[in-house]
C-alpha cells in the first residue's frame, strides 16, 4: 500500500525537489535558502548552483521564462531537461517543476546530476519574508 | 628633609596644616598602580600598614612606597588603611579603579545619533546584543580583568566581546563606563569631589566612579566626512587632596572602532534583517573614508569602489546575475544576498541587477536611500565600458551580442538621479560612435543616462528597494 501510494505520488508529481542536504553529494558547498522562496544556493566549482522547486509545472514553466529573459538574447539550448539554455559554463534548465542553474564548468553534467537527485517533496523549506508588498517610486504601498 | 621615594607622580599634598606633613600621600590609589608617597625621614624610614581593624597588614615599607600587598605578598582588599611612620599616621583609600562596562548611548539625535549595527545579518551569525557581559568583576584572582574594546574586533567575536558602533557621522558620542563590582569605591569611605575622572577630548555629563559609573561625551562630532574612526579614549581617575591637588590613581584605556554613517539605515523594511552589519560595512566606510556627508556623495563613492576596485567582471557570455533573485519572478523584488556577497562566494563575475544590488545594499546600509530601477526592454546599445572589462564596446556579448534584454541601475527619485556600477558610458557628443569618454555614472540625470546607453526608446519601467539577505 505504501508503495502504491508512493508511485501515485511520483506519477502525480514526477520531478520535485532537491534536498539541500544532497549538495555535497553533488559537489555544492553549503546551501543557503533563498529567503521567501523555496529555492537554495549553493556553491559549485567556478560558480554557484541554485535549486528552484514550484508547486506546479506551469509555475515553474513561469519561473524558467522569466529567468531566461534575465539572460542574454541568443543563447543555445543546452539539452538539459524540459526546458534549457546555456553551454558547459552555465545552463538554465528546467524538467518538471524544477528549474536549475549552475555556473562553473561542467555546468551541463552538474544540471544532469541535480535532476537526478530529485525527490517527491519539497526542496526547502520556504522562508517567507516578512511583509514585502509592492511599493511605488518612494516607498509607499501600493 | 623630605625624602622621594617614587618618582612616577607627584603625590604631594601639603594640605592645610601650617606645615610640611609627616607623610605626603594621595587620599585614594590603586595598588596595580602602585603608590608613590613621601615621609619625612625624622619621623623614619620605613611605614606600617594597618587595615580599618588595627590589624597590621605590612611593616617596613620604604622605597619606593607601597605596593599594595601584605606581608604575604597578596593584594590587600579596598577600604581604608592607616599609615604609621614613627608617630606620624594618615589614613588613605585603597581602591581598585578598573572599568568592567563601556556602554555607547546617544541623546536622539541633538547631539549624538547611534545607529544600531549587528556583527553580521541578524539570523545568519551571532548577534552581540550585550555589551560586555562576560566581564563581571575586575578582582578575578586579584587583577582587573581587561576591558573590551568597544567594537574593536570583527567577525564573529564571542560573547562579552562588544557591541559594534555607528553614529551618525556629526555625532558626538556618549559613553557610560561601569567601574567593576568588587571596586568598592563607596567602601573606601571617599567622598564623591575626592575620585573623579579626567578626559581629554571627552567631558563627564554625569556620574563619578565612586558612584560606580560615569558617562561622558566627547567634545567633537567624531568626523566631518563618512567612514571609520579608530581611538582610544584615555581616562584617568584621580583623587584630590585636601588642598585641592589631584593625584592620577589609574589611567585607564577604552579602544573604540566608530563607523561614521550618514544616518540611520533608509530600507523602507524594518526589523533586524534590515539593521546594517559590521561584516559589510566594515569594508564599505574605509573604502568610501573621507567622504562627504551626503546622499549623493555616498552613491559616487560607493560605485567608484565597486566599479574600480571589488574585482568585480561584468557576465560578458551570459549577463546572468551571482547575488540577485527576483523572488516570485517580480521585478520589484529583487532579493541581494549581501551575504554570499561580502564573501564573493559565487564569484566574481556578476550582471547589473547585481551591481544595482549592491549599491542599494551598501546605500541603504549607512543611510543613503537608493532604490533600484529596471530599464526595458531589449534594447541596443551605444558604448559602454563594462565593469572589468578593457576596452568601449557596443556589443559587449561579442558578435551580435549588441543589446540588453533590460538593464538595472540605482536611482533616487529625490535627487532625480542615476547611478550604475556595472559599467561606465560614453561621455562624449556621440555616444554611439567611437572614440569614447570615461563617464562613471554617478548623479547623471535619467534621461540623459536612457540616451548615452541606447540609441532605442527605453524607459524606467521598474523601482523598488527590493529586500536584502
Amino acid at each position: 500500500m505504501i508503495t502504491l501510494l508512493l508511485s501515485l505520488a511520483l506519477a502525480a508529481d514526477p520531478v520535485s525537489g532537491v534536498r539541500m542536504s544532497r549538495a555535497a553529494s553533488l559537489g555544492l558547498g553549503e546551501p543557503t535558502p533563498i529567503l521567501g522562496t523555496d529555492t537554495w544556493k549553493a556553491p559549485a566549482p567556478g560558480g554557484f548552483a541554485t535549486v528552484a522547486w514550484y508547486p506546479g509545472e506551469a509555475e515553474a514553466r513561469e519561473a524558467y521564462a522569466f529567468s531566461s529573459a534575465t539572460l542574454r538574447a541568443g543563447l543555445p539550448a543546452a539539452g538539459v531537461g524540459d526546458e534549457s539554455l546555456g553551454d558547459d559554463g552555465f545552463v538554465l534548465a528546467r524538467r518538471g517543476n524544477l528549474v536549475v542553474t549552475v555556473r562553473g564548468d561542467g555546468a551541463i553534467d552538474r544540471a544532469l546530476a541535480i535532476f537526478a537527485a530529485a525527490e517527491a517533496g519539497s526542496s526547502t523549506e520556504v522562508v517567507q519574508l516578512p511583509g514585502i508588498e509592492p511599493r511605488d517610486g518612494f516607498g509607499r504601498r501600493r | 628633609m623630605l625624602l622621594l621615594l617614587a618618582c612616577s607622580a607627584a603625590n604631594i599634598d601639603l594640605g592645610d596644616e601650617s606645615g610640611p606633613p609627616a607623610i605626603v600621600a594621595a587620599p585614594a590609589f590603586d595598588p596595580l598602580s602602585g603608590l608613590t608617597w613621601t615621609f619625612d625621614s625624622d619621623a623614619g624610614n620605613t611605614a606600617r600598614i594597618l587595615d580599618s581593624e588595627g590589624t597590621m597588614v605590612r611593616e617596613g615599607v620604604g622605597a619606593p612606597g607601597w605596593d599594595g600587598r601584605d606581608s604575604d605578598g597578596d593584594l590587600v582588599a579596598t577600604g581604608t588603611y592607616t599609615v604609621e611612620v614613627g608617630e606620624a599616621t594618615t589614613t588613605l583609600a585603597v581602591v581598585r579603579a578598573g572599568l568592567v562596562d563601556a556602554r555607547a548611548g546617544d541623546d536622539g539625535g541633538a547631539s549624538a545619533l547611534r545607529v544600531p549595527l549587528y556583527w553580521h545579518r541578524a539570523g545568519k551569525a551571532q548577534v552581540a546584543t550585550e555589551p560586555f557581559s562576560a566581564v563581571s568583576s575586575i578582582d578575578r584572582d586579584g587583577r582587573p580583568t581587561s576591558l573590551p574594546a568597544v567594537g574593536a574586533a570583527l567577525g564573529l567575536p564571542a560573547t562579552g566581546e562588544g557591541e559594534p558602533l555607528a553614529y551618525r557621522w556629526d555625532s558626538r558620542p556618549i559613553l557610560t563606563l561601569a567601574f567593576g563590582e568588587q571596586s568598592e569605591l563607596g567602601a573606601a569611605n571617599l567622598d564623591e569631589g575626592e575620585l573623579s575622572v579626567v578626559a581629554e577630548g571627552w567631558t563627564v555629563i554625569d556620574g563619578s566612579p565612586a558612584s560606580g559609573t560615569v558617562t561622558l561625551q566627547r567634545d567633537a562630532a567624531i568626523g566631518s566626512t563618512l567612514g571609520v574612526t579608530e581611538e582610544t579614549l584615555s581616562l584617568q581617575v584621580v583623587s584630590t587632596g585636601a588642598s585641592g591637588a589631584t593625584y592620577p590613581v589609574n589611567t585607564l584605556a577604552v579602544p573604540m572602532r566608530v563607523y561614521r554613517v550618514l544616518d540611520g539605515p533608509t530600507w523602507y523594511e524594518e526589523g533586524d534583517l534590515y539593521r546594517p552589519w559590521v561584516a559589510a560595512i566594515d569594508p564599505a566606510l574605509r573604502a568610501i573614508e573621507g567622504t562627504a556627508p551626503t546622499r549623493e556623495a555616498a552613491l559616487d563613492a560607493l560605485v567608484n569602489w565597486v566599479y574600480e576596485d571589488l574585482g568585480l567582471e561584468y557576465d560578458t557570455r551570459y549577463g546572468a546575475s551571482a547575488y540577485t533573485t527576483y523572488v516570485r519572478n517580480d521585478w520589484e523584488r529583487a532579493s541581494f544576498d549581501m551575504s554570499a556577497f561580502i564573501d564573493l562566494r559565487y564569484g566574481t563575475t556578476v550582471n547589473c541587477t547585481d551591481c544595482a544590488g549592491i549599491i542599494v545594499a551598501y546605500g541603504n546600509m549607512i543611510g543613503a536611500l537608493a532604490e533600484y530601477a529596471i530599464i526595458g526592454w531589449s534594447f541596443d546599445l551605444n558604448y559602454i565600458l563594462a565593469i572589468g572589462g578593457d576596452d568601449y564596446t557596443h556589443c559587449p556579448f561579442g558578435n551580435g551580442g549588441c543589446s540588453f534584454n533590460y538593464h538595472a541601475v540605482t536611482v533616487s527619485e529625490t535627487l532625480g538621479a542615476v547611478w550604475d556600477a556595472t559599467l561606465a558610458l560614453d561621455g562624449d557628443d556621440d555616444p554611439g560612435s567611437e572614440p569614447n569618454a570615461l563617464m562613471m555614472v554617478q548623479a547623471v540625470a535619467p534621461s540623459e543616462y536612457l540616451e548615452r546607453l541606447s540609441p532605442d526608446r527605453t524607459s524606467y519601467d521598474y523601482q523598488s528597494q527590493g529586500t536584502m539577505q
